[in-house]
């Protein structure tokens, strides 16, 4: 076999891609393998991939002789270090080869009629370009069943990190994956599925040149799913995708009281919005905690109505208004600038980042998923925590936000969610039935730290089960872990990492992180 | 607002790295978002730019030593090279440019002839998918055909030129 081309870049001075005080820093190496040949040729036609596979195989292999710790870069979207390692690191964006579709003798008869739907795509593969290939397939559109709010991510950073909407029905976007392909050293690289539904055959296994892991049950691949390069190097994601789908976004502003039960109770029927026949299939709530008085209009409400796509039916067209397409954006992007300098300021300045972000729409926009969860800008400093707390304790975590901002104003609206749970057993959003996502996204000052900080104590005080997005802010100890998931879950997540892993792979595999929050073990 | 607002902000307003120009390609399909790109690996440098624009073409590419080490290289050739590699297969798909601190001040005392900004440039990742993949049959190593060239796209060119502070930065196709 040829040897596969990766650059390789000495002392990379790494940043994540919000620029956030604090994350990242100075890498030892930086590796961008690619898909082709040191001599320049590409893999073969049936196997665009194998270079990148067996850059990543090499990487692994070099991290083990140096004794070094090894990670995957995605697209830098976190806003925490759990992607970053100061020795290897490894820069994916370059292994973006994707298909769609599985031959028949690649399945098991689980899904003998669903093979057509099943997406392979490598790690660096970009969830836009997800969005634009399956929307603009010639046969049948597919879509993402959700996606977040933005589209920059990778498909492995993203599934890996917990990445989720508010389609409520459906999950966060690793609860789509059906197996994982994973490099755990310069030799074996591996297929990971649920035993209780599993996608792939031997006979794929073999062609992929990897071996097919039999477990006897779903835990190992409900710890790798969302395990943050805990186990590994995720070389390929197989995602199941539906239909394309069009959505239909309806914004609204009240006062908070208004929408104080609907948020709740995950219904907005009093909220007198447009009549629709068709069920929300996001419905996302957003405060301004400084405007929740009578008359001030402090309330903002999302919601986007599924719709089906008629085949042959012309796509819709966003308008593209100043230059820029319609965003949904993501609402890191709402910030509060200027927090710590002019503290009065923040509740006007947020009110009006929240006009411009989540702005009342006269009439309905009806638009593809990939046109509403688009691009967004970066912040140039953005920070953000997202707390995940089971519904029925909704009030009391918001009770527990709104005590802290209205004592230590920090720039950062609160956003509610609703995610279906998640079996991963690292999942923030794993709560059951529904986790309500509470996302806190700002500019990172000193006062949104000692906010964030004063948050998890009053969270603590009422006693509030409650876990943290991994690709956000989050506390450094284990002992949130422990709380926030669960002793089980943590147990057998740790159980199926140390079946899988050696010792040595176990340390290579880590970072600081997950040394803090007791997860390296 | 108080004295120390005013400081601040005014402090802000002066520091030259809080200005950019930034460019982003969109993509040809229906939603024409902007095309993926390498956000971890941009290629930058401090270009300058002189009288008439002479040097301020731009043209780093790749080099592959003996030992399989890469390297940059901006302006001049590397006699120790074996092989040569673009660094944008795809084209670029993004472009910043921003004023160095010394920018403003060195512009003024050399009357425009002499300007100088930092330039990074972001590789376009763009991909579209392959058809069904796996094996023909189960014992095949056969998969579905397709042409085996690399993916292809426009190779892109950065031109900086010396205006009166307008967008500095253009990505020709």
């Amino acid at each position: 076999m040829p040897e596969p081309f990766i650059e390789r870049d000495s002392n990379w001075e790494w940043r994540n891609w919000h620029r956030t005080d604090g994350v990242g820093g100075k890498a030892k190496s930086l590796f961008t393998p690619r898909n082709r040949w040191q001599d320049g040729t590409a893999g073969p036609s049936t196997k665009k991939f194998a270079p990148g596979l067996a850059g990543l195989q090499k990487i692994v292999g070099l991290a083990a002789a140096d004794g070094k710790r090894v990670r995957a870069l995605g697209s830098g979207w976190s806003l925490s270090d759990i992607a970053f390692v100061n020795d290897y690191l490894i820069n994916t964006s370059r292994l973006g080869y994707w298909a769609i579709g599985l031959k028949p003798t690649s399945v098991t008869p689980l899904f003998k009629d669903r093979a057509s739907r099943i997406v392979f795509a490598q790690c660096g593969t970009q969830i836009t370009a997800l969005n634009s290939g399956l929307e603009d397939r010639v046969g049948e559109r597919l879509a993402l069943p959700t996606a977040g709010a933005s589209n920059g991510q990778t498909i492995a950073g993203a599934i890996s990190t917990g990445t989720h909407g508010s389609a409520h029905g459906v999950g966060a976007l690793h609860d789509r994956v059906r197996a994982l392909h994973i490099v755990v050293d310069s030799k074996r690289h591996c297929l990971i599925q649920p035993k209780s539904a599993p996608l792939l055959t031997k006979a794929y296994a073999n062609w992929l040149g990897a071996e097919l892991i039999d477990t006897a049950d779903d835990d190992l691949f409900n710890a790798a799913l969302v395990s943050f390069g805990s186990f590994g190097l995720i070389h390929a994601v197989f995602l199941e995708v539906e239909p394309l789908y069009l959505l239909e976004l309806c914004n609204r502003q009240f006062d908070f009281e208004d929408v104080w039960q609907a948020t709740l109770g995950h219904d907005i029927s009093n909220l007198n919005l447009p009549a629709t026949a068709n069920v929300p299939y996001h419905i996302e709530f957003v405060f301004n905690p400084y405007r929740r008085a009578n008359g001030q209009q402090g309330a903002f409400v999302r919601v986007l109505y599924k719709q089906a796509y008629n085949s042959g039916d012309t796509l819709p067209v966003l308008p593209i208004n100043g230059g820029k397409t319609l965003r949904a954006e993501d609402l890191v992007s709402a910030i509060a600038i200027g927090s710590d300098i002019a503290p009065g300021a923040i509740a006007g300045i947020l009110q009006g980042q929240l006009l411009s972000n989540v702005s009342p729409t006269e009439n309905s926009i009806v638009g593809t998923p990939g046109q509403h969860f688009g691009d967004s800008s970066p912040t140039n400093g953005g920070t953000s925590i997202e707390i995940g707390v089971p519904k029925n304790r909704l009030a009391d975590a918001l009770t527990a936000i709104f005590s802290v901002t209205d004592k230590s104003p920090f720039g950062a609206p609160v956003a509610v969610r609703y995610v279906k749970a998640s079996n991963a057993l690292l999942a923030f959003t794993h709560f059951a039935p529904l986790t309500c996502a509470i996302e806190m996204p700002g500019i990172d000052a000193s006062r949104a730290t000692v906010g964030h900080q004063q948050i998890e104590q009053a969270l603590r005080a009422k006693n509030v089960p409650h876990t943290y997005h991994w690709g956000q802010a989050l506390p450094l100890n284990p002992q949130h872990v422990i709380d926030g998931f669960g002793e089980d879950r943590v147990k057998r997540w740790l159980k199926a990492r140390n079946g899988f892993l050696t010792p040595a792979q176990r340390r290579m595999f880590s970072n600081k992180v997950t040394d803090a929050c007791g997860l390296s073990a | 607002m108080t004295l120390r607002s005013l400081t601040l902000c005014a402090l802000l307003a002066i520091t030259t790295g809080c200005y950019s120009h930034v460019y982003h390609v969109r993509k040809n399909s229906h939603d024409h978002n902007e095309v993926a790109i390498d956000r971890n690996k941009p290629h930058s440098s401090v270009k300058w730019g002189t009288w008439w624009g002479v040097g301020a073409v731009w043209e780093p590419i790749g080099c592959m030593y003996e030992d399989g080490s890469t390297h940059t290289i901006s302006d001049d050739s590397d006699e120790y090279c074996k092989s040569y590699y673009s660094l944008c297969e795809n084209g670029v798909g993004r472009v910043e440019v921003q004023p160095v601190f010394y920018t403003i001040p060195l512009t003024i005392l050399s009357l425009g002839a002499f300007y100088a900004a930092d330039m990074t440039a972001f590789c376009a990742t763009e991909s579209t998918p392959d058809g069904p993949t796996g094996p023909d049959d189960a014992n095949g190593p056969d998969g579905p055909t397709g042409p085996d060239e690399e993916p292809s796209g426009p190779s892109a060119r950065l031109t900086h030129r010396p205006s009166n502070g307008a967008d500095h930065a253009r990505a020709l196709h």
